[in-house]
């Protein structure tokens, strides 16, 4: 009373191949693979949108306050500089913060990040153009003893500037 | 001993100041550190010698160790480096230095020490004190030359008998910044925001290496992460002083409460001194503080003032304003000047004329002053004393009596000292005065340590591994530090702190 037995078609990849052939394969992994990256360059794409940042609920007081603050955010924000002008950051890095926040190792609020003057520079050109601008000040905060002070010693983004001079000299 | 310092080397330097303590008790006591807490199995870094703090000490002993050979790193709990001598006025005291012999001043490190000695109430700790003078010069003409930091001329500060210190163009963060150069040529990154938190003693009871706080921000004790640095050859403190650190400085000296300002960056606070006192470093002078007497209630920090004042005595008489009279030598010490001034209660005045600041004080000085005016201008006398409350006729008097003290170049009643080319007060109006009050400026007290710069335990013994310089140790100007001694001390004592923590032999 054995049913009549038919060979088992082969599963997975190999019965796939073995159905359409090697090069039809080829071309519809080809075809997934084109779609995905190009959803991970649109994804990366859009993560130059800070709103795309503050679909993140962590990071979300940060854009608010860059769209509505009186500090250097909002000055940025007005000059079409996004978030990841100035957090600067590689698909790695990207993949890195994914997985801090999967396994929740993360600081909320956030630590204050130390920006390197060479990104400020991208923009504002050299420390001695912006110790032109600042060259009527008693001292020139640009032209002080630490000829390479970092600009966020002073300068803050989410939070009112320091003057980290003031805390030995008057102005 | 495990220090490559010889037993002989160890015993001449004891020999050249001859009156310490420690010769008496070498024979005593041990050559250990108290336990501090575990010893960490696994060190994230390591260096043969590892720096604390970027002053002028902690930079030159660096460069030294680096130069004979070791593996150097350093630390600075503060966003910036420089400490407080990156805003120190720029003045090195040097006997015998190359403006002094322009100018055919006699001077001697004998006449030196015997300043130190004077001002110090016999409290300096000889031995160091002599061997800074005698190294002096050499050290200021390493950093002129070795270091490359430009000096631009000789001045005088109260309580020295000659004029004898070398004044660098831009003040101490001339040298700060030639040596942060020289360090970043040699291969030497100084790495800020590592604050120290505890001295490692291995079972042996050397220092081995530190706790820090990697990513510390200054305030918040709770920032940053813990590492541990290994010093296979030795850890130098150079931390400097505790004026800024209110708490400590009211345990040594009550007076000193929180409505004394203070001359100092905010990171100079005792933590670093306490560490090695956890581990049995013994300390010395802790209640001598030093106020500067020259500094102006009418600005922040240091400010602009003392470079006003401190270039006029001895060209222009202090004044009381309840009086109306002079009440002190204007060129004595910080101590006598200051206690003085506290004792009237009130802000004192120092006026000067066209002719006396002129030759003497830097225009720029004078121009910043006036901005903000803790510096005021006046083309009388009369208006002087309207604006400061001065009785007109007492001071009127005092003035003349002034002068005729600069005419005849002697000071019948206080003693100052009257430069020669000194002229009577009015000789070129209009005039210039401030209001001085004074502020914390200098931690005589700190950790003992010996001419080899080595710290010395409660056994009156070197503790192995351990090595400081700087404000951080005691004991070397007594009483009373003159003008221009702390850059001499710092940079001679660091150089030679950091020599000998090269040559020590690596823990096992």
């Amino acid at each position: 009373m054995n049913a009549p037995t038919t060979p088992p078609s082969p599963k997975g990849l190999k019965g796939f191949i073995a159905r359409r052939g090697i090069a039809c394969t080829i071309v519809i992994a080809l075809f997934i693979l084109l779609v995905a990256a190009n959803a991970v360059y649109a994804l990366w794409e859009a993560s130059y949108n800070p709103s795309f940042c503050s679909l993140c609920h962590i990071i979300r007081p940060y854009v608010d306050s860059y769209h509505t603050s009186e500090y250097l955010d909002n000055i940025h924000q007005q000059a079409n500089v996004g978030c990841k002008d100035c957090h600067v950051t590689t698909p790695i890095g990207a993949l890195q913060e994914v997985a801090a926040y999967v396994t929740g190792n993360y600081e909320n609020p956030l630590k204050e990040r130390k920006i390197g003057t060479d990104v400020c520079l991208k923009c504002h050109r050299s420390y001695e153009s912006l110790a032109e601008r600042t060259a009527h000040l008693n001292r020139n905060p640009h032209e002080s003893h630490w000829p390479n002070l970092r600009c966020t010693v002073c300068h803050k983004s989410h939070r009112p500037a320091e003057n980290y001079c003031a805390q030995c000299h008057q102005d | 001993m495990s220090s490559k310092v010889s037993r002989k080397q160890f015993l001449k330097g004891m020999a050249v100041g001859g009156t310490m303590t420690l010769a008496a008790s070498t024979l005593a006591g041990c050559q250990k550190a108290m336990p501090s807490g575990p010893v960490p199995s696994k060190w994230d870094e390591e260096a043969d010698v590892v720096v604390v703090g970027t002053g002028f000490a902690g930079l030159a002993a660096a460069i030294e160790a680096k130069n004979a050979g070791a593996a150097v790193k350093v630390i600075d709990k503060m966003e910036t480096p420089g400490g407080n001598s990156i805003i120190n006025g720029g003045d090195f005291a040097a006997p015998g230095n190359w403006y002094q012999k322009e100018q055919g001043i006699e001077d001697s490190p004998e006449l030196m020490l015997k300043d130190m000695l004077k001002a110090g109430l016999n409290l300096n700790h000889v031995d160091r004190a002599k061997v800074l003078t005698e190294k002096a010069l050499e050290a200021a003409e390493w950093a002129r030359d070795y270091i490359g930091a430009e000096f631009y001329r000789l001045t005088f500060h109260g309580g020295h008998s000659v004029p004898r210190t070398v004044q660098l163009v831009k003040g101490g963060s001339e040298l700060i910044n030639k040596m942060l150069k020289k360090l970043q040529e040699l291969g030497v990154t100084v790495e800020t925001q590592r604050k120290l938190e505890r001295l490692i003693v291995d079972e042996a009871g050397r220092v081995v290496g530190i706790e820090a706080r990697d990513g510390y921000t200054f305030g918040d004790e709770t920032s940053g992460k813990t590492i541990y640095i290994k010093a296979k050859k030795a850890v130098v403190l150079a931390t400097g002083g505790f004026s800024r650190d209110i708490k400590m400085r009211m345990i040594h000296d009550p007076r000193l409460t929180e409505a004394f300002e203070s001359t100092n960056h905010p990171g100079a606070t005792g933590e670093a001194l306490r560490a090695a006192l956890k581990i049995g470093a013994m300390d010395v002078h802790m209640d001598w503080i030093q106020l500067g007497p020259w500094a102006s209630p009418d600005e922040p920090g240091f400010g602009y003032v003392p470079l006003f004042c401190e270039r006029v005595v001895g060209w222009a008489p202090m004044i009381n304003p309840k009086t109306g009279k002079r009440f002190i030598n204007e060129t004595g010490n910080r101590k006598v000047r200051a206690d003085a001034i506290i004792e009237i209660g009130v802000p004192v005045i120092i006026v000067a004329d066209t002719y006396a600041t002129e030759k003497n004080v830097p225009a720029n000085v004078i121009e910043n002053g006036l901005k903000i005016g803790a510096i005021k201008k006046f083309d009388t006398l009369e208006e002087v004393a309207k604006e400061y409350g001065i009785p007109w006729d007492a001071f009127k008097a005092e003035v003349e009596r002034w002068n005729q003290f600069v005419e005849n170049k002697k000071d019948e009643d206080f003693n100052c000292m009257i430069f020669q080319d000194a002229k009577p007060l009015g000789f070129q109006p209009p005039f210039y005065a401030a209001r001085l009050w004074p502020k914390v400026h200098h931690t005589m007290g700190g950790l003992v340590t010996d001419v080899n710069g080595r710290v010395i335990n409660q056994d009156f013994q070197p503790i192995p591994g351990l090595y400081a310089a700087g404000e951080v140790t005691g004991g070397i100007h007594g009483a009373v530090r003159l003008g221009g001694v702390a850059m001499a001390d710092c940079v001679v004592f660091g150089r030679i702190a950091g020599k000998n923590a090269a040559a020590e032999t690596p823990a096992a």
